[in-house]
């Protein structure tokens, strides 16, 4: 995990307020809440969601990359998509390019930043064309600094794709989302397919805790129930909460797996727009940022 | 939009938006129309103009109103006079009919495009898809290198 990191979000405008109702009051408490355990750079941006377009940093070099961030699902029309570019570009001028279509919420890392998991798409590369795959996997390498990628099979009638609403790493243990469990940490059905779960599960060798998600099957977008779009920095864990009854027992089955403070953000609002702590954020490792500016 | 294929897009239909068909001949629009040969098979400048409606307005795989676009692009009698410019797109897989005057582009020609805004994202700093390369490189995402 990166010391001391420098956490960038999205600043609130009139324009983020009339597409996220909402966003400007959640930003005033949510940045207080960050600040109590690091820096916080706020950017004037189009859109709120800076961990799918913010550049990446290299876990090896501390380098920054942009990935091609070009989705097409929820708000994004080219003209936003073009104006988020825009304005990214404007604030990391001096990125390095990675060529590779991928929002970064499609990538997590593995505890001591080897791995990176992300969701198979089309849009990334054609299951029919293993140049693609191999080309895409070489720069994502070079990009995160990482030795190896592993995909999992996109989900059944998701339409974002972002494994960050699947799985996240929370010290050693792989927490993954769940929809229901059993006697605390007993999985009875997770997100992700079987398949998926069964690779995941030959891919690493963590503990895997099941952390309970109460999703709205009926609202693709939403996120509210989210937990496993947390936030997990060197000095705290930012825990979304969305005013479920399953707001505390979350807290609970994490404290027992990290030894942090666990911070509960208000999330229940915001979520319901796409996205929870993690999808707001970009953390950067302050040594190796600055030059970037 | 200085880093997005999207400057080129948005000049042809903000040209249409305001000046119909007449706005293929300014010299703006042309430029405009012009780039888009560089990846595009040979289309006449109306499907060009009717390429970039559907690639900038069709959000979901549903068809657009006919009725729309020629009230968007100020040209309304453009199905009736140029119908043969769909086809003209039908043919090169670009759009596809789904009955009557009701067309739809499909994801992958959305998609291709993207691998081709690719190269404008990095102005200048190197040549991700060798301009020769373009139109093979689209034509083979288009049709999932089957």
């Amino acid at each position: 995990m990166a010391k001391n990191e420098i956490i960038y979000v999205a600043k609130p405008t009139r324009y983020t307020e009339q597409t996220y109702p909402g966003h400007t009051k959640f930003y005033e408490h949510f940045v207080s809440q960050l600040r109590e355990y690091h820096e916080v750079r706020a950017l004037e941006l189009p859109d709120i969601w800076v961990r799918d377009f913010l550049p990446v940093q290299n876990v090896q070099t501390g380098e920054l990359y942009q990935l091609f961030f070009d989705p097409r699902y929820a708000n994004y029309t080219p003209k936003f998509t073009a104006a988020i570019r825009e304005q990214v570009r404007g604030a990391f001028p001096r990125v390095k390019p990675c060529n590779v279509r991928i929002d970064g919420g499609n990538i997590v890392l593995s505890p001591g930043k080897k791995r990176a998991f992300c969701l198979e798409k089309q849009t990334i590369f054609h299951k029919s064309n293993p140049g693609q795959k191999e080309h895409a996997e070489q720069e994502l390498k070079r990009a995160l600094g990482v030795q190896e990628i592993l995909w999992l099979p996109q989900q059944k009638g998701d339409k974002i794709g972002h494994i960050d609403g699947y799985i996240q790493f929370l010290g050693d243990n792989l927490m993954e989302g769940a929809t229901n469990i059993f006697d605390g940490d007993i999985a009875l059905e997770t997100l992700l397919d079987d398949k998926s779960s069964n690779l995941l599960a030959s891919f690493h060798h963590f503990k895997t805790v099941p952390l309970l998600c109460r999703i709205d099957e009926n609202n693709w977008l939403s996120a509210k129930g989210l937990y496993v779009n947390f936030l997990e920095t060197s000095r705290a864990v930012f825990v979304p909460q969305f005013n479920l009854p399953e707001d505390d027992k979350i807290v609970t089955i994490m404290k027992k797996h990290i030894h942090k403070p666990l911070v509960r953000v208000d999330c229940e609002q915001i979520s319901q727009y796409g996205g929870a702590v993690h999808c707001l954020t970009r953390e950067y490792e302050r040594s190796t940022v600055e030059k970037y500016f | 939009m200085q880093f997005s294929l999207f400057k080129y897009f948005d000049a042809i239909l903000d040209g249409a938006e305001q000046n119909g068909l007449a706005a293929l001949e300014q010299p703006e629009v042309k430029k405009a129309l012009a780039e888009l040969d560089s990846f595009l098979p040979p289309l006449s400048d109306v499907a060009k103009l009717v390429f970039s409606y559907y690639y900038v307005y069709q959000l979901k795989p549903q068809p657009l109103f006919i009725s729309q676009l020629e009230k968007d692009l100020n040209a309304p009698t453009l199905y009736l006079e140029h119908e043969k410019v769909w086809q003209e797109l039908v043919d090169l897989d670009l759009l596809v009919r789904v009955m009557g005057s009701e067309y739809l582009m499909p994801r992958s020609v959305i998609d291709a495009v993207a691998v081709i805004d690719l190269e404008y994202y990095w102005p200048n700093d190197r040549v991700i898809i060798a301009p020769e390369h373009k139109k093979e490189v689209f034509w083979r995402w288009i049709h999932g290198q089957k």
